[in-house]
């Protein structure tokens, strides 16, 4: 195809290119700066998982198309691969019209069906988000005059392309003859509707427009949140690779002056990198349980909040850098809290994840939280008072509640559960975690693993008094030095074991030492119970009957149990087959599924990221949400199961103030697989 | 404005107290000890005047082994200006502890002492009032708020049903009870600055002070009947022969009607 | 041995734990039982004037209550005397004194041993009043002068009128839990608070519900308490709760499910409808207490 561009025109489109070019690149270079106002961070680890995920999650577009977005996911990734395609092809446009060259592949034919594939997939996409944006109007949008002109835009390029092929092919009509050689397919159909002699303008027209739009989208771009198109590349690529369940460490904390984040300047570059890349999709909004139960807290809001302050306050910053007054700038951004993020919504995160998992661009919501939270706590010593009483308990009897240390192993009294002291050689340690050391309802759960664990001959000993807790909540409520001593002393207590293999039926104990105690230097292989019994069962080592053996006469059951995903297991760690595949292999035990709030849209019980130390004042309690989701699903399930001590207080809690602690009971999985053992070696473990 | 904070360090209220080897002393070997919590109110109560008007100087003292150090440094922590040690042995009677604390005061001139109500170890709460006597100064019990008011002070005193608000001219002495402010949580700044500060320490010498006055000794210790044992009634239709009986049983058995 | 009781009044009236010890006082020899005038306890003036008229005394004896427990303790620092507070007995022993009294927050029992002059103050409810008591004959004496530095200002009563103490101070506590199926019910809560002086507490589910104010939430969230009586009506123990109130000296839990965690740490549990149990309990109470 020869561009109109002989002459002069070729200088005209060089000009407004190097125009347009230049407003791109000075927007870029301003937005660099300002990210380069955040902290170092060093985001190079794994290169090989960082590709993966480029090609996976920014060309694959794989956080996209999922539900219960399959639709709008889909109709986001042809908008996204119609826009590669059609770059390559703006590309060539512009070097054949200002120099004469051309990008590889756009003269063959299956580049051209390509072409012209995308264009009209992108017509229909760009129509079907239109119409939902005026038609459905979505609540979590807030920009959508920016979206109709971005759709708009996108729009004209499409037309304006298949016009300008079209208009060339038929103003070649007579060189071509009858027919037109190879032209796109497009251009094939709609040529014979344009007479030869308006072709020759029309193309003219319609090339300039597309090019005009194509520079103008270029300076348009870096302007609106549109720009996630190039920093997604970025975001994406820069994503932390350490567990989704790991918090950054604050090293050599009792040195330190300043902790957490109080204004962007404390926000690391990658941080502030979120807030360039956030779309405002409202993915996370819509998944956030606190948001869903009436909490202050929108985890978009949070992002765009650290955004907003960037462009607002970051240009007076630099302006401090260059003036040569002090480089900090403290001047600029409000001294203890910023305006726009209120505590009260930082307070109201159970750190779920629900969504970090939600958001297509790799966005880290909770890490910003926590960071937040940090300075509240250990800057300002602001933390809820009935949080900071757990804090205090943690700190002096190593547990929340505030029950004597010593009593710590009393659980197991009786049960011939032997400590570490006493079996030095033993193969697993079993940490038992806080809840079930001191809740006398989750004793109960201890004391079915036990029972699953001598059943199933392992060697195991737990550490009685001289565990203490394994620091998750004071790291989530904001208070890393207390986190770190608690984990410092763990850590040194089992560094001296022989074994190195440790076994949770806490997930937060689980996700803390597994996760986070290697960044302090303790390292361990560990494992939920849930998958450990997953092969125990596999391996046949306990042998489950309907009617288990602790009960004899005891009539055979049938058990209804509707499965409750835990943040920590779940999302934070991935473990959601191994609980089901338990239960499946449970005789008597028929599994329901909480849908569509489970696996990965499971629902949080409230509890998590340390707001089980806190009051629940506003809006509704999230654990009796997930109770009415329970009754929604319509499972019929006469017993909701969960994994983690907390779910389970959250659960008996919920289901007592919903009116149906009588129709559906609250276990763990271990309970039921402990009441079902052919060959139960220990009583006193036999749950409801 | 200067406000003195007298301490105790004791075996943290989480603890699972058991008694020590000669049946005298409850064990102490391997267990966590903290602030009085009487004394944490005290020092919040003091804390908050300061948060309302910054010129306030909040001193603490604590009388005893250096283990007494940790509770002067968590005061610290919690934002108190500054803290003196006075050397002592543990078992000094309870009115040489008053008049070493009364000779401090006497050196700092603080227009408010305040003590905790009681120590949650002997619970004896004697110190307080006998600070008060040996410094020639009135004192409030009780107390769970001081509002400055002028050059007055409004000191709260719970009592049943309500408080009695007394007016006092400093100097004065508050025996702090708890209240709903809890005390707070060290921001972790200041516990770090809390570990590198100084503490001076006194001897009983250098204060005039003896060890003179009549003390009680324990004989024996030994620990309640442990929890867990409870009688369980079941209501089958005579709810009034069963409610007799509990009532009976807590006026009779545990002594609490 | 030369004892001095110092009585004390509410409303004009002797209170009970000062018959309790005048009643008892007798055994330790010659026994003279003072109240100071006036209605409203004055450390300053209260206590110069009882050091004044008891110096000679060998043991002085006050109730363990707020007012008596200052008082004993600032006389005791004007003359010099041993003291012991809170004792639950207290025994004449080879010349000096014999106390039972609780340490570390009523986690141990302690026997002490006091020389004599003694200023001691005693627990109410420590000693049985035999019924049928002679009310004692009061020596009736006048404060000192009133401390210029310090002045009554006025009262101020609790939200709840005065009725009821706070939680925080409460001696008894009455707490309500979700097994009182609504707000309308708790009538028979308050009844039973009234008979036993004691504040209202709330589980968080209650709480929560509504039902009651925030501030009467007791629990790892809510207040922690410590009281000598504990009533938990339809609260089935959850961990949240137990943390606010296991430090309870004495705990009476009424639940109708047998199971309920509240019953392992309950001294006195009744299993079965609350509705039926707490009218009667009640006016057991009523009962006992009146004719004790």
């Amino acid at each position: 195809m020869t561009p109109p561009t002989q002459g002069i025109w070729s200088f005209v489109l060089l000009a407004v290119t190097l125009i347009a070019a230049a407003a791109f690149g000075y927007r870029v270079w301003h937005l660099y700066r300002l990210l380069r106002l955040g902290k170092d961070e060093s985001r190079l680890d794994h290169p090989w998982r960082r590709l993966r995920d480029e090609l996976v999650v920014y060309l694959g577009q794989r956080k996209l198309i999922k539900r219960p977005y399959w639709i709008r996911g889909i109709g986001h990734a042809l908008i996204f691969w119609g826009f590669l395609v059609i770059t390559w092809g703006s590309a060539d446009l512009l070097l054949r019209g200002i120099v004469g060259w051309q990008m590889p592949f756009t003269d063959t034919v299956w580049y051209a069906w390509m072409l012209d594939f995308f264009a009209v997939a992108v017509l229909a996409s760009v129509a079907v988000a239109v119409l939902r944006r005026a038609v459905l109007r979505p609540a979590r949008m807030h920009r959508m005059p920016e979206g109709y002109v971005i759709l708009g835009l996108i729009g004209f390029l499409m037309l304006t392309l298949v016009v300008f092929e079209s208009a060339f092919v038929a103003s070649r009509r007579d060189e071509l003859g009858g027919h037109f050689g190879t032209p796109p397919p497009l251009a094939r159909l709609f040529a014979p509707l344009i007479p030869t002699p308006t072709g020759g303008a029309l193309f003219a027209g319609a090339w300039w427009a597309h090019v005009l739009t194509i520079l103008a989208f270029a300076v348009y771009l870096p302007r609106t949140k549109h720009l996630h198109i190039v920093t997604t590349l970025f975001n994406v690529g820069f994503r932390k690779q350490t567990p989704r369940g790991q918090l950054s460490l604050i090293k050599d904390i009792e040195n330190q002056e300043s902790f957490g984040a109080a204004t962007i300047r404390d926000f690391s570059w990658k941080q502030l990198l979120d807030g360039y890349t956030c779309t405002e999709c409202g993915r996370c909004s819509d998944n956030c349980p606190a948001l869903a139960t009436g909490k202050p807290l929108d985890p978009q809001k949070i992002v765009l909040d650290i955004r907003d302050q960037l462009l607002r306050e970051g240009p007076k910053l630099l302006g401090a850098k260059l003036n040569g007054t002090k480089a900090n700038g403290d001047a600029a951004t409000p001294p203890s809290h910023w305006v726009e993020t209120k505590p009260e919504e930082l307070w109201a995160c159970t750190t779920c994840a629900a969504c970090v998992e939600a958001c297509p661009v790799t966005i880290e919501h909770i890490d910003k939280i926590v960071d937040m939270r940090r300075h509240l706590t250990l800057m300002e010593g602001a933390a809820p008072p009935e949080s900071q009483r757990a804090m205090t308990n943690i700190e002096r009897a190593g547990n929340p509640w505030g029950e004597p240390r010593d009593a710590r192993g009393d659980w197991a009294q009786g049960l011939e559960i032997p400590t570490i002291a006493e079996k030095p050689d033993a193969e697993y340690l079993y940490f038992v975690g806080c809840a079930a050391s001191y809740d006398r309802r989750n004793q109960r759960v201890a004391r079915a693993l036990a029972t699953i664990l001598k059943s199933a001959g392992v060697s195991f000993a737990i550490l009685g008094a001289a565990e203490t807790c394994n620091g998750d909540p004071a790291r989530r409520l904001g208070n890393e030095y207390l986190y770190q001593l608690q984990a410092q002393q763990n850590i040194e207590t089992m560094n001296a074991l022989r074994t190195r293999k440790v076994i949770t039926s806490c997930p937060h104990c689980f996700n803390t030492i597994a996760n986070e105690y290697p960044q302090l230097g303790g390292n361990y292989e560990v494992t939920h119970a849930l998958p450990l019994v997953r092969r125990l069962i596999a391996e046949k080592r306990i042998v489950l009957s309907e009617a288990g053996a602790g009960a004899p006469g005891r009539e055979a059951t049938t058990d209804v149990v509707a499965y409750h995903d835990p943040c920590y297991l779940g999302r934070h760690n991935g473990i959601y087959d191994e609980p089901r595949a338990v239960l499946d292999a449970i005789p008597g035990v028929v599994r329901k599924e909480i849908a569509p709030h489970h696996r990965e849209r499971g629902f949080c019980c409230g509890a998590g990221g340390g707001r089980m130390w806190m009051e629940e004042k506003i809006g509704q309690r999230v654990n009796h949400r997930r109770i009415e989701q329970l009754v929604m699903a319509d499972t019929k399930a006469t017993k909701v199961a969960s994994g983690c001590p907390y779910c389970l207080i959250m659960l008996e809690e919920g289901v007592g103030a919903k009116g149906i602690a009588e129709q559906v009971k609250p276990v763990d999985v271990l309970e039921l697989v402990a009441a079902r053992l052919q060959q139960n070696t220990t009583q006193g473990s036999a749950p409801n | 404005m200067r406000f003195l904070v007298c301490l105790k360090q004791v075996p943290d209220s989480t603890v699972k107290v058991k008694v020590g080897a000669g049946g005298k002393a409850v064990a102490t070997e391997g267990i966590t000890w903290s602030m009085s919590p009487y004394d944490e109110y005290a020092v919040e109560l003091a804390l908050e005047r300061k948060d309302a008007d910054p010129t306030t100087v909040v001193s603490v003292v604590t009388v005893g082994s250096a283990r007494g150090r940790d509770a002067l440094r968590q005061a610290l922590a919690m934002g108190c200006d500054d803290a003196t040690l006075v050397n002592a042995p543990e078992d000094l009677p309870a009115l040489d502890v008053a008049k070493a604390l009364a000779a401090v005061a006497k050196e700092m001139k603080p227009d408010i002492v305040l003590c905790g109500k009681q120590a949650s170890d002997d619970d004896q709460g004697l110190v307080g009032p006998a600070v008060a006597e040996f410094l020639g100064w009135p004192h409030v019990g009780m107390l769970t708020k001081a509002v400055s008011s002028g050059d007055a002070w409004e000191l709260w005193r719970e009592v049943e049903g309500g408080h009695e608000v007394w007016k006092a001219k400093p100097p004065v002495v508050g025996l702090v009870h708890k209240s709903d402010k809890e005390p707070r949580y060290p921001s972790l700044p200041g516990i770090m600055k809390a570990k590198k500060k100084e503490i001076p320490e006194k001897d009983l010498a250098s204060l005039g002070v003896t060890a003179s006055s009549p003390k009680i000794e324990v004989v024996a210790m030994e620990l309640p009947p442990q929890r867990g044992g409870g009688k369980i009634f079941k209501l089958d239709g005579d709810a009034k022969a069963v409610a007799e009986q509990v009532a009976n049983l807590l006026h009779t058995e545990s002594k609490v009607l | 041995m030369k004892t001095v009781v110092v009585a004390e009044r509410t409303r004009g009236a002797l209170r009970r734990v000062s018959l309790e010890i005048a009643a008892k006082a007798s055994s330790f020899g010659d026994t003279e039982v003072i109240a100071v005038k006036g209605d409203r306890y004055s450390p300053m003036a209260w206590s110069s004037a009882v050091a004044e008229k008891a110096k000679d005394a060998d043991l002085i004896l006050v109730g363990a209550t707020p007012s008596g427990r200052d008082l004993g303790a600032r006389v005791a620092a004007k003359l010099g005397r041993a003291y012991a507070a809170d004792c639950t007995d207290l025994a004449a022993k080879d010349g000096a004194l014999e106390a039972k009294r609780p340490m570390y927050a009523g986690k141990i029992r302690a026997t002490v041993k006091v020389p004599s002059p003694a200023v001691i103050s005693i627990r109410p409810g420590a000693w049985t009043l035999p019924a049928g008591t002679a009310a004692p004959q009061v020596t009736e004496i006048d404060p000192a002068a009133d401390d210029p530095r310090i002045t009554f200002d006025r009262f101020e009563a609790t939200a709840s009128g005065g009725k009821r103490v706070s939680l925080a101070e409460a001696r008894a506590i009455v707490s309500g839990g979700r097994g009182l199926k609504g707000p309308e019910n708790w009538k028979i809560v308050e009844e039973l608070a009234d008979a036993l002086g004691a504040a209202i507490g709330a589980s968080r589910a209650v709480t929560d519900a509504g039902w009651r104010p925030n501030e009467e939430q007791v629990g790892q969230t809510g207040k922690t308490v410590t009281p000598d009586l504990y009533v938990a009506l339809g609260i089935s123990g959850a961990i949240q709760h137990l943390a606010g109130m296991t430090s309870s000296k004495v705990i009476v839990a009424v639940n109708k499910d047998p199971d309920a965690d509240i019953f392992k740490i309950a001294d006195y549990g009744v299993v079965g409808d609350l509705f039926e149990f707490v009218p009667a309990f009640t006016e057991a109470v009523k009962k006992v207490k009146g004719t004790n």
